[in-house]
């Protein structure tokens, strides 16, 4: 059987194929965007208790966040995708991701936040300011500007990581790439070949590493202006 | 809800202890297979990425660009549904050290490189001035100090090896991750302890590795202040 990779380009790119994985795009999409929002602001509140917070929540904080870090994203996904108290199935799903992003960007934050001298909070409290105010005017905003390359890697991190939603049949991107190859065959008129997952795969790849050597490369940018500031 | 931790669930899990034993098991295996493929990898790629010669850095570059930047899952996918459609029946272990190693690899070439490009460039005018050669020089002068400032950042990717052998669970790797959501599935629907057991396992081998790497890195940085 000899099939030219350009014809059979054409037989896949059905539009109910295109339109399928479309929507699969945007819900990663989508899904990335909501997961970062939530964990960037669970992150943060982590991380601010931790700092400031007292010896008990500092020994909590850090506690999730060794869990976190030691344990496999995907075990929390099913965890998460049963216990969670969600009646929808995707913010059950992604909620999962959430937590375990909150763990990285809590110590992204930390990290950041040890980096402002001692100096700024005392200077900021012999002004009259209380511990919010020091912290919402002086120090986040400065700890905020060094992690954002971070932030940026994170994003990518993020990004990858919905792939594993499709193990609890969300239909995200790679999980409608799958699920369009698998069924090659319907589009095709013939039995699947190789050909066809390096096609859908291929694809597949090419739109993840466009989006995330862009967001690299602005990462880089960030951590060179960074260190030149 | 209340019966999710049930004492029956438990002795049920009790019963089916070889699963996971043998679940971890595999996770080990492919986490040294992959560990082994990723450091030939890191350290070819790594050498290559500080080369002057132009040829070598931008293969290196390609290399890490496209292994950091697609996720593992889809390179799971490719490598085993490339192998099944064509006819191979290649065994999921395999797969996974291939993927794992080809993706901790590209990681672990920035770290090398990081390594190196931390050694003083006045070593290497001195290096050359005593008239060794770029392989003496690697294993007498580089590698010796290299070596203490890349430990702690290759520990954390073996923790992120182990860790992420559960993406072998998309192609039925017998892998912890899999047996347990297998387990799960075909038996009782005792998601509380299987999951319990399954995360303290992972906890159990990534915690020592990561909190020895974070207390070296401690140290390094404590001795050079």
């Amino acid at each position: 059987m000899n099939i030219n990779i350009f014809e059979e380009i054409r037989l896949l790119a059905t539009s109910y194929n295109l339109d399928y994985i479309f929507k699969g795009l945007l819900l990663t999409f989508e899904l990335a965007f909501g997961i970062l929002l939530v964990s960037f602001f669970l992150g943060v509140c982590l991380a601010l208790l931790k700092t400031y917070g007292g010896k008990i929540p500092e020994k909590i904080i850090t506690v999730y966040v060794e869990i976190f870090r030691n344990t496999p994203i995907l075990l929390w996904i099913f965890i998460c995708f049963i216990f969670m108290p969600f009646n929808s199935k995707l913010l059950r799903a992604s909620s999962g991701l959430c937590l375990v992003s909150a763990a990285a960007i809590c110590e992204m934050v930390r990290g950041g936040l040890n980096a402002i001298p001692k100096g700024q909070l005392e200077a900021g409290r012999s002004q009259g300011l209380n511990l919010i105010q020091i912290i919402v005017i002086i120090i986040f905003p400065q700890a905020f500007r060094r992690i954002i390359p971070n932030l940026i890697n994170q994003m990518i991190s993020v990004f990858k990581d919905t792939s594993f939603l499709g193990q609890v049949s969300i239909a995200e991107f790679l999980y409608c790439t799958k699920k369009i190859m698998a069924t090659a065959n319907v589009s095709t008129g013939h039995a699947v070949m190789p050909m066809d997952v390096f096609i859908m795969f291929g694809f597949a790849a090419l739109i993840y590493l466009v989006i995330n050597s862009i967001l690299s490369a602005i990462a880089r940018t960030a951590q060179k202006k960074l260190i030149a500031h | 809800m209340t019966d999710v931790f049930a004492l029956w669930r438990w002795q049920y899990l009790w019963n089916d202890r070889m699963v996971f034993i043998k679940g971890l098991w595999t996770t080990i295996i492919i986490a040294a297979g992959g560990l082994m493929l990723a450091l030939l990898l890191g350290f070819t790629f790594g050498l290559m990425a500080t080369s002057r010669n132009k040829i070598a850095k931008s293969f290196a570059r390609v290399y890490l660009e496209i292994f950091r930047n697609i996720p593992l899952t889809l390179q799971v996918l490719f490598i085993y549904y490339s192998f099944i459609y064509s006819g191979v029946k290649i065994s999921p272990t395999i797969v996974g050290i291939m993927a794992l190693g080809l993706c901790i690899g590209a990681l672990i070439s920035e770290i090398v490189r990081g390594g190196i490009e931390a050694i003083p460039k006045g070593q290497y005018e001195a290096t050359a001035a005593q008239g060794l050669t770029t392989l003496q020089t690697m294993r007498i002068v580089v590698l010796p100090q290299m070596i203490k400032i890349i430990m702690p950042p290759l520990a954390t990717q073996l923790a992120v090896l182990v860790l992420n052998t559960c993406v072998l669970q998309m192609i039925a790797g017998n892998d912890l991750m899999y047996v347990t959501s297998n387990w799960v599935a075909n038996g009782t629907l005792s998601y509380g302890p299987a999951y319990l057991v399954c995360g303290l396992l992972f906890f159990a081998v990534c915690y020592p590795i990561t909190s020895m790497a974070r207390r070296q890195e401690r140290l390094h940085l404590g001795t050079r202040r």
